[in-house]
């Protein structure tokens, strides 16, 4: 082919500018919803203290505890958890190709919730678990249980009569049976280990504390550069696998890597606040009315959104029945439940 | 010479889809392979694509086999056209980027759009570069995933049965299309076809396959005859002229 006498597309340039610029609104909207978040509570605290303190500027220790100590963490917690269920969202979608797929839908939120809830069951506890453990064995364990409800899809999805809503049958299956061992361990686990265990099956964000923070900060900045880096990869898969082989794309290992990693920060997210639902299938497409599903422009974007609306979510959980305090993930299920319908009512129309 | 055959067999479980096809393909013309459903035509392609893999034989690119090349190495060099496009999300100026993957990188050089454009100006269609895949026609798609291939700059251009879903204007644009690139860019383009009237309009030489295997190589379209397309496709035909060119009429 000559191709030289090509010019530098002038239309396409500013496309690409426009598309960055919902990253940039987006971002400030959850730099907003942040410090909201820190000011409302049983406590208002104002607007200006509540950036001060987030800046480490706090004048006033009362406030400053309350903004630092208890409701920082917690909506670090909830941007780092929507940031990461999110992006394994987005990721899951492209890579079986099926607008319906998410940790939550396909089953694999439920099953990294059983491994987390049977590490209690079957490891001792000699007085007191150390931290190490808690935090990684729990996670280490949650992953194995989760390849195994992805491995499941990813060979049901191989077959190519499958269609989307086939493999979220399978992934409701999934659920109900990971969901059935967890029941089955809780019905043989002592008060102690009940207690914990129930934390895994409706997400909670007030208990992630700074190590656990830290873990799931570490994990999520991992992803989000893992899955930048395939951008291009994943593009290419948008085109079908065929087309995707023949530009040179090893699919099956793209695939597999990308599954692999979506189910790693998801173990790792149930492990430490517990299954929260619909982030992971709502949030992306929510992103892609706007970014469309160019990786460049879908990744920052769901993330985006994922941290902004979980943020929201927890926030309206912790102050809408005040002086009540709930676990986000019934808010969430609340508003994600019926744009899933929703969802799926848009795509029988097409 | 750019593309050669030679003995390949394709089984498929118990069952021969290729039995020792032989052929070669040269750069500057277009090579129609022509059979009934079925014949192998699909998998005959793929397999020159590396998509599927041969239970024996070889073929050669330029000289080199088609094992030897790694996938993005295969890219640069063989460009495919499936048969249905898929659309998503993306307007058609990103769908044809793609096809600048084995090219660059981690992310595409300003050079990667600059022979974008140059590809959508070759096809007379930088009116739709910003345009959704998703509100394209089928004509529109199937140039689209086209110019796609074009813009991974192939020696070699495979196409199967790229004018099933389109009408006539948008058959006839793209088979001309076809010849003016393999004459213009000096590539060799290889494209099943249904239409044996266009196939015979826009080829240079023909390939008839029945059951997996060549039954006849063709040079020249002036030896097309009625006893070979009913050989090959089991139905009786008439075959006159018309303009030079032989035009098959189904009989009954």
């Amino acid at each position: 082919m000559h191709l030289e006498e090509g010019h530098l597309p002038e239309g396409y340039i500013r496309h690409l500018d426009a598309k960055r610029r919902w990253s940039a609104v987006a971002a400030s909207a959850a730099f907003l919803a942040l410090l909201a978040s820190l000011c409302l509570g049983a406590v208002p605290v104002p607007p200006l203290e509540a950036l001060r303190s987030l800046l480490g500027l706090g004048i006033d220790a009362r406030w400053d505890r309350i903004v630092r100590q208890i409701r920082l963490p917690q909506a670090l917690a909830a941007l780092l958890a929507g940031t990461g269920l999110s992006l394994a969202g987005a990721v899951t979608q492209s890579t079986l190709r099926n607008p319906l797929a998410s940790p939550f839908t396909l089953g694999i939120s439920h099953a990294a919730a059983f491994g987390a809830a049977a590490s209690v069951f079957f490891l001792p506890r000699s007085g007191g678990t150390p931290l190490f453990f808690r935090l990684y064995g729990t996670a280490a364990i949650a992953l194995a249980t989760s390849l195994v409800a992805a491995a499941a899809i990813l060979a049901l999805s191989r077959r190519r009569d499958s269609p989307p809503e086939g493999i979220v049958l399978c992934g409701i299956a999934l659920g109900s049976l990971f969901t059935a061992a967890t029941m089955l361990l809780q019905y043989f686990a002592d008060d102690v280990q009940l207690a914990t265990m129930v934390f895994w099956t409706f997400g909670d964000l007030a208990r992630a504390r700074w190590p656990e923070l830290l873990f799931m900060a570490v994990a999520v900045a991992l992803t989000t550069v893992y899955f930048l880096g395939r951008r291009w990869d994943l593009n290419t898969l948008l085109a079908g696998e065929e087309t995707a082989r023949s530009l040179g794309v090893s699919v099956t290992r793209v695939r597999l890597e990308a599954m692999f990693v979506a189910c790693l920060v998801t173990a790792i997210v149930v492990s430490l606040v517990g299954v929260i639902g619909f982030v992971g299938i709502v949030c992306p497409h929510m992103a892609r009315r706007f970014t469309g599903d160019d990786h460049r422009f879908l990744l920052p974007g769901a993330a985006l959104t994922g941290a902004l609306l979980l943020l929201l979510a927890d926030t309206a959980a912790r102050t809408l029945l005040l002086p009540r305090v709930l676990p986000v993930a019934i808010v969430t299920a609340f508003f994600g439940a019926p744009a899933f319908i929703w969802l799926l009512g848009r795509k029988a129309c097409r | 010479m750019i593309l050669d055959v030679e003995g390949l067999f394709f089984r498929y479980g118990s069952e021969s889809v290729l039995d020792e096809v032989t052929f070669s393909a040269r750069r500057g013309e277009v090579l129609m392979i022509l059979g009934p459903n079925g014949a192998g035509k699909s998998t005959l392609l793929r397999c020159l694509d590396g998509l599927a893999r041969p239970s024996r034989g070889v073929i050669l690119l330029d000289g080199k086999a088609l094992a030897a090349f790694d996938g993005p190495d295969l890219a640069r060099s063989v460009g495919y056209v499936p048969q249905r496009p898929e659309t998503a999300g993306l307007i058609a100026f990103d769908a044809v980027l793609l096809g600048r993957r084995p090219h660059f990188g981690r992310h595409p050089a300003e050079e990667d759009l600059r022979r974008v454009d140059a590809v959508f100006r070759t096809l007379a269609m930088e009116h739709l570069a910003l345009r959704p895949l998703e509100a394209m026609s089928g004509g529109e798609l199937q140039k689209v995933i086209l110019a796609r291939a074009l813009a991974q700059e192939p020696s070699l251009l495979l196409l199967d049965e790229p004018t099933s879903s389109l009408d006539l204007k948008n058959q006839v644009e793209i088979l001309s299309l076809l010849r003016r690139i393999a004459r213009g860019h000096d590539m060799a383009v290889v494209a099943s076809l249904h239409d044996l009237n266009q196939a015979f309009r826009f080829g240079d030489r023909f390939l008839f396959l029945k059951e997996g295997r060549i039954v006849e190589a063709m040079e020249d379209r002036s030896r097309l005859s009625a006893e070979l397309v009913e050989e090959v496709y089991g139905l009786p035909v008439d075959v006159t002229r018309h303009g030079g060119l032989p035009v098959v009429i189904p009989r009954g």
